[in-house]
């Protein structure tokens, strides 16, 4: 009896151990499923005319809504329903929209606001981002501005959209300032002009009684350096954007060029062309002291600032052909970063750190691509008869140039046009000028 | 005939010797000791002289912030952690210095803890002079012998009364000792009768809980995927890959990995939608982008191509949405 009881307790105690060693595998093994391919493809968004007083879509509201989906479009991040304007919005953007009636577009967010003009003629400015898939509101503002400031309160919008729905800071905020060239190939007349990244409020900067070329704008203030063909003799200069006012940047014997700002805002890097040998030289804004970072028998030039200040990436022909090379801010550990087919030219460091844009010249064609800081990861973007002077977007993810196309014997074409690309290599877009447009540079986000 | 008996002489013999052998071997019928159970004895070559030594010596901590008892210094103060309005007790200890107090006391910007102060020893007070005891009178008077007398008797009287006060309180004490030591005997039985309906109840709901373990580790349903066969998980994932479009701009979007719960009803329509990590979606924006994209992807590709007589299986899913294919192509 007793052993029996003995042999009932220890099966219990037995099975009891067994359960308990088999328990947390059967109920706590999460074998997840992983999902490990996608589809990456732009957002389709319903960008809904905003509404005014009368609840219904007014001019305003239109021109906002504008915009916005030709700033969105632009990023090659979404893609702006164009059916989305049949859809009467909610007449107020407090009302929930009934998304039974979005939700067919096949849109997976929708913006709607209203813009309402008070007595004092200002424009009351409210929008709510909705996510139509799971009825969630992602984001929501107000504001009040000036029927002047329409377009830019819209691009400010266009940020927060693509900021909450990317992650990723946005950049519609932002100018640009470029070198505008009209009248015939042999007599081009080049001024400085400036816009909005989307082209519009241009305003020229110069006069075009002298030849001026490859703007850059200072990453942390509206300034510009460039190089000023001033009584013939090339200098780099530096514009206050607000007042127009320009400095001679020092007075060096020979030719200066190719200027850019380190990220900081507080150095200025370029190419000394003196007795034959072209280096490149780094000065202190505060104090114009400049100092020599190469010393070689070729030609160094187009040096670009890392946005921690640590690196500079240039170009040199000092291999034989040119190519992408880094060294250290103080010009030492010089180390050579493209090994591609073709030559290396204008290398710009990515205000992210993670990429430099480039130009390439192979087989006759011009290329603009991106490479990882080591040189790896080589991917070209755009290409043409020429293709010129990347400048990167305050984001880091979308790059605009300029292509020329090809000037025929009786000496007409040689046309140049300005466009803008996100760094996927899709969507690439012409941004409309008033004339040829060449040497962009993209502002810092505006204050 | 011969054969017979010699076949009876045989077994006469047999039977003479087996008897024999009963009756010499006796401790046959003696009881067996019990087994001794086996003794270990560890030989210890060096013996501490005292245990204290040990003990002191395991207490040393050497990052502790704690003054060792041993030492004779004054315990440094310890500032409260935050001082209530009223003002605290006075310390025994030495008050600490107000530079201390604020060093360690937890911020608290509007009430600055008061140091605090040290009682005032109060003044010693002189010691009272003891007062001699009054002196026996010496000599005897008459009455004085009478009045002893009578306090003899009336002593012995006392005497009689006293032992019979002790003898009832003795007897009034044992009996109320009888009776507590019933009521304890009573109260014992009675705690071992809660302790044994306790025991039975604890171990009857042991039992219930191991059953329902058991229970559900054999029968209940399992939100893991291996339930569902490869071929089933492969069809889901390729279903859901057609909707998930991740955010493939942002700086480091390629390495976002989003864990997600996903529960469905009977028709394999998704009911409910869990984040894993959801508070992570209110400080980072990036894996918030990335984590509005996955629970998109699994809604819309509402209702999942699950067997559905096989509920079980897939009442409660868990996704796993790796964006590395973003850089990989």
């Amino acid at each position: 009896m007793m052993m029996t009881k003995i042999i009932k307790a220890s099966f219990k105690t037995i099975l009891a151990m067994i359960v308990a060693v088999l328990l947390p595998a059967a109920v706590f093994a999460q074998e997840k499923i992983t999902i490990t391919e996608g589809t990456v493809e732009p957002t389709p968004i319903a960008v809904a005319s905003f509404t005014d007083a009368t609840g219904q879509p007014g001019d305003i509201g239109r021109l906002v809504a504008e915009v916005i989906s030709n700033d969105l479009e632009g990023s090659g991040q979404f893609y702006p329903e164009e059916s989305a304007y049949l859809i009467p919005p909610p007449s107020d953007p407090s009302i929930k929209p009934d998304f039974a009636e979005w939700a067919p577009l096949g849109v997976e967010a929708l913006l709607v606001g209203s813009a309402i003009e008070n007595n004092d003629g200002m424009i009351q400015i409210v929008f709510i981002l909705w996510d139509v898939v799971t009825e969630r509101e992602i984001i929501a503002g107000e504001g009040e501005v000036s029927s002047a400031g329409i377009r830019r309160v819209s691009h400010q919008i266009a940020d927060l959209v693509y900021e909450s729905w990317t992650g990723d800071s946005g950049y519609f905020d932002t100018r640009v300032v470029y070198v505008e060239e009209s009248g015939p190939a042999e007599r081009r007349v080049k001024r400085l002009a400036i816009m909005d990244q989307d082209g519009h409020n241009h305003t020229y900067l110069t006069d075009g009684s002298s030849l001026v070329l490859t703007p850059r704008f200072s990453p942390q203030v509206q300034e510009i350096a460039y190089l000023d063909y001033f009584n013939d003799d090339p200098k780099v200069y530096l514009m206050n954007v607000s007042t127009g006012e320009s400095e001679l940047l020092g007075s060096f014997p020979g030719m200066t060029f190719a200027p850019r700002f380190s990220y900081d805002g507080k150095k200025l890097i370029m190419s000394l062309a003196k007795d034959g040998l072209t280096d490149i030289y780094e000065m202190d804004l505060s104090t114009q002291q400049r100092r020599r970072l190469t010393k070689s028998p070729s030609i160094d030039t187009s040096p670009s600032y890392s946005p921690d200040g640590d690196k500079i990436a240039f170009n040199s022909d000092r291999a034989g052909a040119q190519q992408i090379y880094v060294m250290n801010a103080d010009g030492s550990r010089v180390k050579r970063v493209s090994y591609g087919k073709g030559r290396y030219a204008t290398p710009v460091w990515s205000p992210r750190g993670d990429l430099i844009a480039f130009t390439k010249m192979y087989k006759g064609e011009f290329f603009i691509g991106v490479m990882n800081t080591d040189g790896t990861g080589e991917r070209l973007l755009a290409r043409g008869f020429l293709v010129e002077a990347p400048t990167w977007a305050p984001n880091g993810r979308v790059l605009m140039y300029f292509k020329q196309q090809p000037t025929k014997e009786d000496g007409s074409g040689g046309e140049t046009y300005l466009y803008k690309i996100d760094i996927t290599g899709f969507n690439e877009r012409r941004i409309i000028t008033p004339s040829f447009a060449s040497d962009p540079a993209w502002s810092p986000i505006l204050p | 005939m011969v054969r017979s008996s010699a076949v009876l002489k045989s077994v006469i013999f047999h039977v003479a010797i087996v008897g024999a052998f009963a009756v010499s071997m006796p401790f046959l019928s003696r009881d067996i000791a019990p087994e001794q159970p086996t003794l270990t004895v560890d030989i210890v070559k060096t013996v501490p002289k005292t245990n204290l030594d040990e003990g002191v010596e395991a207490k040393v901590e050497p990052k502790s912030p704690e003054p060792k008892v041993e030492e004779a210094k004054p315990e440094p103060p310890q500032p409260a952690p935050a001082p209530p309005p009223p003002a605290p007790p006075p310390a025994p200890e030495p008050a600490p210095s107000e530079a201390e107090v604020t060093a360690e006391a937890v911020p608290v910007p509007s009430v600055k803890p008061k140091p605090v102060k040290a009682p005032k020893p109060k003044a010693e007070s002189k010691p009272k002079p003891v007062k001699a005891p009054p002196k026996r009178p010496t000599r005897k008077s008459p009455e004085f012998k009478k009045r002893q007398q009578e306090q003899a008797a009336l002593t012995s009287k006392l005497q009689d009364l006293t032992e019979r006060q002790a003898r009832l309180k003795r007897e009034r004490e044992e009996k109320e000792k009888k009776k507590k030591a019933a009521e304890d005997k009573m109260k014992k039985l009675l705690e071992a009768n809660k302790k044994k309906d306790k025991e039975a109840a604890e171990r009857k709901e042991a039992q219930d809980k191991l059953d329902q373990l058991v229970g559900q580790a054999l029968n209940a349903p399992r939100r893991t995927s291996s339930a569902l066969g490869v071929a089933q998980i492969d069809l889901l994932r390729n279903h859901i890959a057609q909707f998930w479009n991740p955010p493939a701009g942002a700086s480091g979007a390629d390495a976002l990995i989003v864990d997600i719960i996903v529960r469905l009803n009977k028709r394999a329509e998704v009911r409910e939608v869990l984040i894993v990590e959801e508070a992570r979606m209110a400080r980072d924006s990036t894996f918030r982008a990335a984590a509005r994209a996955a629970r998109s992807a699994v809604i819309e590709s509402s209702p999942l191509p699950l067997p559905l007589d096989d509920y079980d299986k897939w009442k409660e899913l868990e996704f796993e949405f790796n964006p590395s294919f973003i850089t990989r192509n």
